[in-house]
């Protein structure tokens, strides 16, 4: 045994001096440097719990006045985490078993105390156990805590983030209305007395100024759909909705000689309109983004999955680079330079919507040779619990 | 459109603008259609709103032909001062083109329901600008600099 560990502070509840003694006795053969108070009574260990710190109570069972049932609620309801243990005389299986169920951690008869110090060993090990348990579920609580706590403030700074760019574009607006008007005013009025130059020169001031405003209003649009804009989810027939986002874009189809089609496809919740909307940017890309020289050719098809259904639209256009594979939905990303017609907003526009539809958007390489942009949303027909499970965020 | 003293061609309008910049695209506009106007300009909220005071008060008031109205103004909303026009005893039917640069469909139907007599979106093009002189024109087809 440990000589160098710190004295056991025993608590022995016994109404007998000698028995008390004996037991010191066997705990000081097994090694332990013992301290101990005995106490027969209620007020006594009341007493003695709430002057000093304990590492173990020995309780007898039957003393006169006083038993070891109570001595172990007098325990309880001081709540403390060291081991209790019953050192009987006359205890009976049924008793031994009782007094077991009402939280002695051990009993043990008077005349195997012989068996003391090796069952004082295991209880402090034990009792050490299940403090270090408690201080982890103290410390996972509070680090859960902590972990929801950022989450909402990253939640917070997020949403004030995005008011933030709502109100910037929104506010922007004013001076660059300025700019493009007395520009033209200027114009306008002094034509005769100006060079030529000027025209072209305030012509590039008006290429920005277009410019600008486009990426403006393309910032409002998606913060309007972060603040005003909610889907709607309704059990929806996705077939029309693919049918329809492929007639909006009629010109583009004929112009391009594009060949879009789609299996049968499963009926998801969703809000119509914007799920026609992700389709169209889809199908809008695959043809923007065509290989030279072949017709662009679009897929839709669908695969019903456990949780929810997952959407492949693919092309055999140009592809995308799977590095850039992340970066295409971001706001304002635009792969290619001279591509002019687009604001670079149209999938950053996609994702959010598909996440307001409790979904994912990303992109794979194409077995048709282009892209595939995969999405799920969820059925049409909720597992259990119908629609409320899908209620948005 | 309130029009008790027609002894004059000229429009009396009061235009609600703190943008001076903006005061001087609208006065452009007047100009480029010809439209003959007294221009009272206010350029903030809190004076817009006090202004409608005088509607309590006087017995016959000269109501203003027009009112140009910006939405967005400092302390008071070109909303808070519709309301307020609508609610004096005098002038209150006073026409009012309300102005503004936002797209929002809620302040446009929240215009619409205090009666406006339109909600010019401010444009970048100088060109689109000047049309909100034609408008007024046609607002007042009787009361311009070509009659």
């Amino acid at each position: 045994m440990n000589a160098s560990r710190p004295p056991l502070r025993a608590l022995i509840v016994e109404d007998s001096a000698d028995d008390a003694e004996l037991m010191a006795d066997h705990l000081e053969q097994a090694g332990f440097d013992l301290f101990y108070l005995r106490v027969d009574t209620a007020d006594g260990m009341t007493q003695a719990l709430r002057e000093q710190q304990w590492d173990l109570i020995l309780s007898d069972f039957l003393m006169s006045g006083f038993t070891g049932l109570e001595a172990l609620q007098i325990t309880q309801q001081f709540e403390l985490n060291i081991p209790f243990i019953i050192v009987s005389g006359s205890i009976g299986e049924d008793l031994a078993v009782q007094s077991m169920r009402a939280g002695a951690h051990d009993y043990l008869m008077k005349d195997r105390l012989a068996r003391l110090g090796a069952a004082v060993e295991r209880e402090l090990k034990e009792s050490e156990i299940r403090r270090e348990r408690k201080r982890m579920q103290v410390e996972n609580g509070r680090q859960a805590e902590e972990l929801r706590l950022r989450a909402e403030q990253l939640a917070r700074s997020n949403e004030e983030l995005e008011r933030f760019a709502y109100l910037a574009a929104h506010d922007l607006q004013e001076p660059l209305r300025m700019v493009a008007a007395y520009s033209e005013m200027l114009v306008k009025r002094y034509h005769h007395k100006l060079d030529a130059d000027v025209d072209s020169i305030v012509g590039f001031i008006r290429t920005g100024v277009d410019r600008m405003e486009t990426l403006i209003q393309g910032l409002l649009s998606y913060s309007a759909i972060l603040h005003e804009d909610r889907p709607v989810l309704c059990p929806t027939d996705s077939n029309a909705v693919v049918d329809h986002a492929i007639a909006a874009l009629g010109h583009t189809v004929a112009d391009t000689g594009a060949t879009i089609t789609h299996d049968v496809l499963p009926a998801v919740l969703a809000d119509s309109a914007k799920l026609r909307g992700v389709f169209e940017q889809l199908f809008s890309n695959a043809m923007k983004f065509r290989k030279v020289s072949t017709l662009p050719q679009v897929h839709v098809g669908a695969t019903i999955r456990t949780n929810d259904i997952l959407f492949a639209v693919s092309d055999n256009g140009i592809g995308i680079d799977p590095q850039y594979s992340e970066q295409i939905f971001g706001l304002f990303k635009r792969l290619h330079r001279d591509d002019s017609s687009g604001l670079g907003m149209g999938l950053a526009l996609s994702r959010r919507v598909v996440e307001q539809h409790g979904g994912r958007i990303w992109v794979e390489p194409s077995p048709m040779g282009g892209a595939t942009f995969f999405f799920t949303v969820k059925p049409a027909t909720a597992p259990a619990g119908g629609t409320e499970s899908v209620a948005m965020p | 459109m309130t029009n008790g003293h027609s002894d004059t061609a000229r429009l009396r309008i009061v235009l609600i603008e703190d943008s001076l910049a903006d005061v001087g695209l609208i006065k452009e506009a007047l100009r480029e259609h010809d439209v003959l106007a007294d221009l009272e300009v206010l350029t903030d909220g809190e004076t817009a709103f006090a202004y409608w005071d005088q509607f309590f008060a006087a017995a016959k008031p000269i109501c203003p032909d027009l009112v140009l109205l910006d939405l967005n103004l400092p302390k008071r909303s070109g909303f808070e001062i519709l309301r307020r026009i609508r609610e004096v005893p005098h002038c209150s039917q006073v026409g009012v083109v309300m102005m503004s640069s936002s797209t929002s469909a809620r302040d446009m139907q929240q215009a619409a329901a205090l009666g406006i007599l339109h909600y010019f979106r401010k444009p970048t093009h100088f060109d689109e600008f000047l049309e909100l002189g034609r408008l007024i024109k046609n607002f007042n087809g009787i009361k311009n600099g070509d009659c």
